[in-house]
């Protein structure tokens, strides 16, 4: 709890209230349970693409190759399935590349010392265009029985909400109580200390980027799935919306300093406001123009609580 | 004065490999119109990576650069449009680039934000106010004497190589043979070290993102011109296009290092890409891949190499 | 002496970081053509002091008069205009760039507006040449050494023609050799009249190089003598406010069986055929120049980094290859860079002290809080941690505890054999006896101590055996009683005197 408190964990919630508040006053079915629980689909896909990068971030790394593996993981899914695999298969080998994905990069960054900027710069372009090339370019129909993960729902609850708030109790509960949180945040914070310390720091690193390419491919099956066809286009930018959640919810991009709880609820915030200002038909321009000003603001604030901090001691 | 002489001796060993395959493979490819052709497409990059390797040097980095083309191209249209004499069509984008770069110095290093963080919020808000202000229309029917630098020729090479050669060298110059050029590489090298010598830091900051800003708008000028017209989506994901470039020329991301020669060599590398797959035959849906591929390993090459020569060191016998 | 010009003076300087007074009134005064030997333990107001004059901060109250001038609002490069060099502990060079770079940062050579690279190579290989070091100009920085490193400092002090020269620790990174000629240069600068501030925790360079000392305390000067007239009663008296015990009991230990036994050790040129052994309870010092090759020898032991033929045993088993497993068979080490290398600065002190014994106090991976606290809390009563709790982020405390608190980290994976690379660099005096008499006392409860140090007087002071490293070989073994002429003996000519 005490981490919550330290992060900006109060401004984003403050936040988040103004913003529901604001939204609710421009239009009036904004506050309904159906829209809400519509909307929570939007906001599952958004937060699980900031999941990994979270994790990343933590390790002092960033990953560019989120957008491109989504679109990968969404043609491979649709593909298999085309051939006659299995749906549950097909969404495995999905998977598997995503992870495999995630260890080249971890690998080009971890064994070779590549910048990860770099290194997720290259890969980004390379997962594209593999998905551009064995798709052709076109759309995939996927099978009926896969229709569930987009579209289909627990009770109330729409199935990516159900997914992805697990996939971040899980991993916040890990980080905060395992290992392997500790050694990512004494990694993000000097590696070399780490690396004196006995800590596995090349296996833990590729660890994050394999989880962050695992949850990449993660969220293209559920897209890909919600809109029930495959294509390589999908989640171009995803990187940049990874990136913005991730900082807004409290990350340090010089690694150790990260917040699940921040990122998630930075996540629910940018989606709401998309959301709510498509609703008041306000144009995805000035939507635009609002997102980056609330990202750069809420970094600089930031940066200024944090500076004030440093004072007091 | 040290020079990343690795990067650069890479990237020529790539280069050598390259047209040996060629001169195999395809010999039309050492055509005069085709090399016209790729250096004309490498114009626009390489004069705005050369502008990307000063925010690298400092230890930023600009990822706003497709919208501030996109905003300069804009104004390139406007003003030509409007019927202005060329001198005033080009100092106006130029203008809007450096003001645009003045926005992100200002913002990243005032309100003290993380480059990528601060310019990728400025990135949105840029093509937002941006269609907001064009309404997302696209501009076409540029007049002719404008047209006359993107399309017209000299001795039969066209306008946009003479410039991108003029840059370069100008570049060249600032960087080696003036206070301001080398206060970039050593803000870069040693923040710190650089306020202890008496270095304004948060100026030098600035100033190599309205540098950075100013080469954008003279490459929108030439972008502008060579197409004769701007969508709205002009520029989307050039900054990758930019970072590679600089990175491929052996530009380090963490500032201090990278030299106009080499990411001139990058940017051509990176442009000349699809011309060359087109003549390898890989089709053009697999051309995306095959980029981010040759990145990669020109990328990785750096460190394989690094590391060859160490354990040669340490082996004693040095080959060479 | 009143005759004697200044060439600086501070009056009544007052500085204070968010309430924490940390100049209270500093008179300091430095003769033109002096070596002044500035002293005081870790947080005594040296630095800030310097930085005030060096123009890198600014002073609440009072004034700085430098050359007879009162400066006013001094900015690093007005305080270089007036003469003023810094070579700070921390070397403030640009890795990336050339040497020649290096020099003339914020002060380059012009010819009619352009950069003159010419004169500058002029400037600089003169500069060299008068300094006596051959140093190529268009190398760049990242590839030499610490040494070279620390001329090319100086050497940038002389192309401002520095009238005042702050030195702090400059030797602290120098071997015996090149402490002398960095000695030398001294007197000769001293001789064409600059005047220097000498920083140094070595009393025995103080001695040595300076002419008058000056002894700060609590932010305050205690006290300026000649040099001739100080004693290093006087000087540890004024420094601590008490009288210390300089002696350290050499207790009787049990020594058993072999624990660390090092055989041929070779690893490309770094280092040669090393042999040696440890036994448990028993503090072995590997002595020699910086430089000789003793860390990558323990980094090599420790699994950092690998070699390419001998064998390393631990208590008759092969020595795993990877560091973690290397600790599991009950080796850990300290190491020398203590920001770099040893504590996680941001994270808590409680944090660093489970880190590396985590596989131990876990379970499955999740962590067991309870059982850290335990470990953390035993810690921070036996090492006597200050302040006496491990909330704070590890970047909090002093040099010492910052220390301590990376020892802690090792004692909790209850290591057999504890590697010590420079323990107590950076440390004031009083934590050193402190780190001193730990160390002892984990020898006497039966765990092998191996300690790189390339302080002799800390050598004599703990060393049941000293065995001295020599450009990469083994140049002798000494037993603990040797003195300190046959230690430099072999490390300087492999050979004893």
């Amino acid at each position: 709890m005490k981490k919550l408190v330290k992060n900006n964990f109060f401004v984003l919630i403050l936040v988040l209230v103004i913003v529901m508040a604001v939204m609710s006053g421009m239009s009036d079915y904004f506050l309904t349970a159906d829209y809400l629980l519509n909307a929570t689909r939007f906001i599952s896909e958004t937060s699980m693409i900031g999941l990994g990068m979270t994790l990343v971030i933590l390790t002092g790394g960033i990953d560019l190759s989120v957008g491109s593996m989504m679109a990968l993981s969404s043609v491979c899914l649709g593909l298999t399935c085309q051939a006659g695999i299995p749906a549950g298969l097909a969404a495995a080998v999905s998977l598997l590349v995503g992870i495999a994905g995630g260890a080249l990069n971890g690998y080009a960054v971890c064994k070779m010392n590549l910048p990860a900027l770099i290194v997720t710069l290259a890969t980004m372009g390379l997962f594209r265009g593999i998905a551009l090339g064995i798709s052709g370019g076109s759309a995939i129909p996927i099978p009926k029985s896969l229709y569930f993960l987009g579209q289909g729902s627990i009770g109330p609850l729409p199935v990516q909400l159900v997914i992805t708030t697990t996939a971040y109790i899980v991993i916040a509960f890990f980080i905060y109580k395992s290992n392997f949180g500790i050694y990512l945040k004494g990694i993000g914070y000097n590696e070399e200390v780490a690396v004196f310390s006995g800590i596995k720091v090349t296996w833990n690193k590729v660890k994050a980027y394999m989880l962050s390419g695992f949850f990449a491919a993660f969220l293209g099956i559920l897209f890909t799935c919600r809109v029930s066809s495959a294509k390589a286009d999908y989640g171009s930018n995803y990187e940049m919306d990874a990136i913005t959640i991730a900082v807004f919810g409290g990350a340090s991009l010089a690694g150790g300093k990260v917040s699940f709880a921040g990122s998630y609820i930075a996540a629910v915030i940018i989606v709401l406001i998309r959301l709510g200002l498509t609703t008041a038909a306000i144009q995805t321009e000035i939507q635009s123009v609002i997102i980056g000003l609330i990202l750069i603001l809420a970094v600089a604030f930031n940066n200024f609580v944090a500076s004030k901090k440093k004072i007091e001691i | 004065m040290y020079k990343n002489r690795k990067a650069i001796k890479a990237l020529l060993v790539f280069y050598v490999v390259i047209l040996g395959v060629m001169i195999v493979k395809a010999p039309a490819f050492f055509s005069f119109e085709n090399a016209i052709d790729i250096l004309l497409n490498t114009s626009t990059t390489a004069i705005a990576a050369l502008g990307m390797l000063c925010v690298l040097l400092v230890g930023d980095i600009d990822v706003s650069v497709g919208a501030v083309l996109a905003a300069c191209c804009t104004m390139t249209g406007i003003l030509a449009k409007a019927q202005l004499p060329l001198a005033a069509v080009i100092m106006g984008a130029v203008a809007v680039g450096a003001l645009l770069g003045l926005i992100n110095g200002v913002v990243v290093t005032v309100l003290k934000l993380d480059a990528i963080v601060a310019t990728l919020g400025l990135l949105s808000i840029y093509r937002g106010l941006l269609i907001i202000i064009t309404k997302g229309s696209w501009i076409n029917g540029l007049p002719e004497n404008v047209l006359k630098i993107g399309q017209g020729r000299w001795l039969n090479i066209p306008i946009p190589v003479y410039i991108t050669v003029v840059v370069a060298l100008i570049m060249w110059f600032i960087l080696n043979h003036t206070e301001w050029g080398r206060n970039f590489y050593a803000v870069g090298s040693n923040q710190d070290s650089a306020r202890l010598s008496g270095i304004n830091v948060r100026l030098t900051r600035i100033a190599a993102f309205v540098v950075c800003g100013v080469l954008v708008g003279a490459a929108a000028v030439i972008y502008t011109t060579r197409f004769g017209g701007i969508q709205s989506n002009t520029g989307k994901g050039w900054e990758m296009t930019l970072i590679s470039s600089a990175v491929v020329g052996g530009a380090s991301t963490i500032g201090g290092e990278g030299d106009v020669s080499g990411v001139f060599l990058g940017a051509l590398l990176v442009s000349a890409l699809g011309t060359l797959l087109v003549f390898f035959g890989v089709d053009a849906l697999w051309e995306q891949a095959v980029q981010g591929l040759i990145i990669f390993i020109s990328v990785a090459s750096y460190a394989v190499d690094f590391k060859k020569l160490k354990l040669r060191l340490s082996g004693g016998g040095e080959k060479e | 002496m009143t005759e004697q010009s200044f060439a600086l003076k501070t009056k009544d300087v007052y500085k204070s970081f968010g309430g924490n007074h940390v100049l209270k009134g500093i008179d300091f005064e430095l003769y033109e053509g002096e070596v002044q030997a500035l002293l005081g333990i870790n947080g005594a107001g040296k630095s800030t002091l310097i930085k005030i004059i060096s123009g890198a901060l600014g002073q609440d109250r009072g004034e700085v008069v430098i050359g007879g001038q009162t400066t006013k609002n001094l900015t690093p490069s007005k305080a270089q205009a007036l003469g003023i060099a810094t070579i700070y502990q921390e070397t403030s060079l640009y890795p990336k760039l050339s040497v020649l770079e290096n020099l003339f940062v914020g002060k380059r050579m012009k010819k009619r507006g352009l950069l003159d690279w010419k004169g500058m190579e002029e400037v600089s290989k003169e500069i060299f040449k008068r300094l006596g070091v051959d140093i190529n100009p268009y190398e760049k920085m990242e590839n030499l050494g610490k040494a070279s490193a620390q001329l090319v400092e100086i050497a940038k002090a002389l192309t401002i023609n520095a009238k005042i020269l702050i030195m702090d620790e400059p030797t602290s990174s120098l071997s015996k050799q090149e402490t002398e000629r960095l000695f030398e240069i001294v007197r000769m600068l001293k001789a064409e009249g600059t005047s220097i501030i000498y920083i140094s925790h070595r009393m025995e360079e103080i001695f040595q190089i300076t002419d008058r000392v000056t002894v700060m305390r609590d932010g305050k000067i205690i006290g300026t003598k000649k040099t001739k007239e100080a004693t290093t009663e006087w000087i540890t008296r004024s420094m601590l406010g008490k009288e210390v015990n300089n002696s350290l009991e050499k207790s009787r230990r049990h020594v058993g069986e072999i624990l660390l036994d090092v055989q041929n050790l070779s690893s490309g040129n770094l280092f040669r055929n090393i042999s040696f052994q440890v036994h448990r309870g028993e503090i072995v010092v590997l002595s020699g120049l910086v430089g000789a090759g003793r860390t990558e020898v323990m980094r090599a032991v420790f699994g950092i980094d690998g070699f390419d033929s001998g064998k390393i045993f631990f208590k008759g088993a092969p020595v795993k290859r990877h560091t973690w497993d290397v600790i599991k068979q009950g080796i850990v080490m300290v190491p020398e860079d203590r920001g770099r290398q040893g504590l996680v600065k941001e994270i808590s002190a409680a944090e660093n002290m489970v880190m590396a014994a985590l596989p131990e106090i876990s379970r499955m991976g999740i962590r067991n809080r309870d059982k850290e606290k335990e470990y953390v809390e035993a810690q921070v009563k036996g090492l006597l941690l200050n302040p006496p709790a491990a909330g704070l982020d590890g970047g909090a405390y002093s040099g010492g505890n910052q220390q301590k608190i990376v020892i802690g980290k090792w004692l909790n994976t209850h290591p057999e054999l504890l590697i010590l690379d420079e323990p107590t660099c950076g440390v004031d005096v009083g934590a050193k006896m402190e780190i001193y008499k730990l160390i002892v006392s984990l020898a006497e409860e039966g765990k092998g101590i191996l300690i790189v140090s390339s302080d002799i007087e800390e050598t004599e002071m703990i060393a049941d055996r000293i065995v001295i490293m020599r450009q990469g070989m083994i140049a002798g073994e000494l037993s603990g009683e040797a003195d300190k002429n046959a230690i430099l003996g072999l490390a300087l000519a492999g050979k004893e005197e």
